[in-house]
């Protein structure tokens, strides 16, 4: 009988072997996107603010753009995949597994989508001296459109998609993903009075809704990192 | 709980992620069944009793 499934060529990785390579690629993909993406934006804002566009700024634009794009490839090229014997072993719920695994780098690639056009719009169209970070509320400006379309992205960001997230994990990651979440309610809940009372007692500067919005990501990765560690 | 996941499991000569694919869900899951770490949902209880064709008080015990 014919074997049609390829030789395996390749050594096979060890799953934590895998799993360095995985990281590897992430950290390293996601430095290069960032230092591209700055680099377009800033070259970006150059041009705009000397009013003269060229075709050979153009093009410069297009090779980062081409560049971003040769990470993504190289990224998705050299991700560590099972071999052909084990992409071919099993039945329905091996395929299902891949399915949904498939379906899950598509919403992180989305998500990052979406956090790199928010990025991009509010440093590009930014009309103020405002500070995310600062508190500096007055100083910030957007073009009103632009601040609805922003805000609906973030609510698909931030709500949607963790949300619909929950029906792709299993039993045991909801499990850990609960334990994060609710870490993160729980800090802000508590947090927020608390700091109010510090404050009120010359302990800490005033609450600030950064800072707020910091205590819950913090906590709901430290309650993440704490599920993983005792389940 | 207890279970005999792991004896069931190495009967078979699957592997954690072998079993994890056949159950349509994550190796860690597996893991955390087997050591006693994570209890499943009922459903994936069933699942478990249909692939190793028993009844669920067979692989899974509270009195253990």
């Amino acid at each position: 009988m014919t074997n049609f499934d390829p030789p395996r060529t390749k050594t096979e990785m060890s799953e934590g072997a895998v799993m360095l390579v995985r990281f590897a690629i992430v950290i390293g993909g996601v430095i290069a996107l960032i230092f591209l993406g700055a680099m377009a934006v800033g070259f970006l804002s150059a041009v705009t603010d000397g009013g003269n566009t060229r075709t050979k700024d153009i093009a410069i634009i297009g090779g980062i753009l081409l560049a971003m794009a040769g990470v993504i490839y190289a990224a998705w090229r050299f991700w560590p995949r099972p071999t052909s014997g084990e992409a071919l072993s099993g039945g329905p719920g091996e395929a299902r597994t891949r399915q949904r695994n498939r379906t899950q780098m598509l919403y992180i690639g989305l998500a990052a989508a979406i956090g790199g056009i928010i990025g991009f719009a509010t440093g590009f169209f930014d009309q103020g001296d405002g500070n995310l970070f600062g508190g500096d509320w007055e100083d910030l400006k957007l073009p009103p459109l632009l601040a609805l379309v922003l805000a609906a992205l973030l609510v698909g960001a931030f709500m949607v998609l963790p949300l619909y997230g929950f029906r792709m994990i299993d039993d045991y990651k909801r499990e850990q993903n609960f334990i994060a979440f609710t870490g993160g309610c729980v800090s802000v809940l508590a947090g927020f009075p608390v700091w109010a009372v510090l404050h009120a007692g010359g302990f800490v500067p005033p609450p600030h809704a950064f800072g707020i919005f910091a205590i819950a990501y913090v906590s709901m990765f430290a309650s993440f990192i704490y599920a993983r560690w005792r389940l | 709980m207890k279970n005999r996941l792991k004896v069931l499991r190495a009967e078979r000569d699957w592997s954690q992620a072998e079993l994890a694919g056949r159950l349509d869900v994550s190796r860690q899951a597996v893991n955390a069944i087997e050591t006693g770490k994570h209890d499943p949902s009922l459903p994936l209880a069933f699942r478990i009793a249909r692939l190793f064709d028993m009844r669920i008080e067979e692989i899974f015990d509270d009195e253990l």
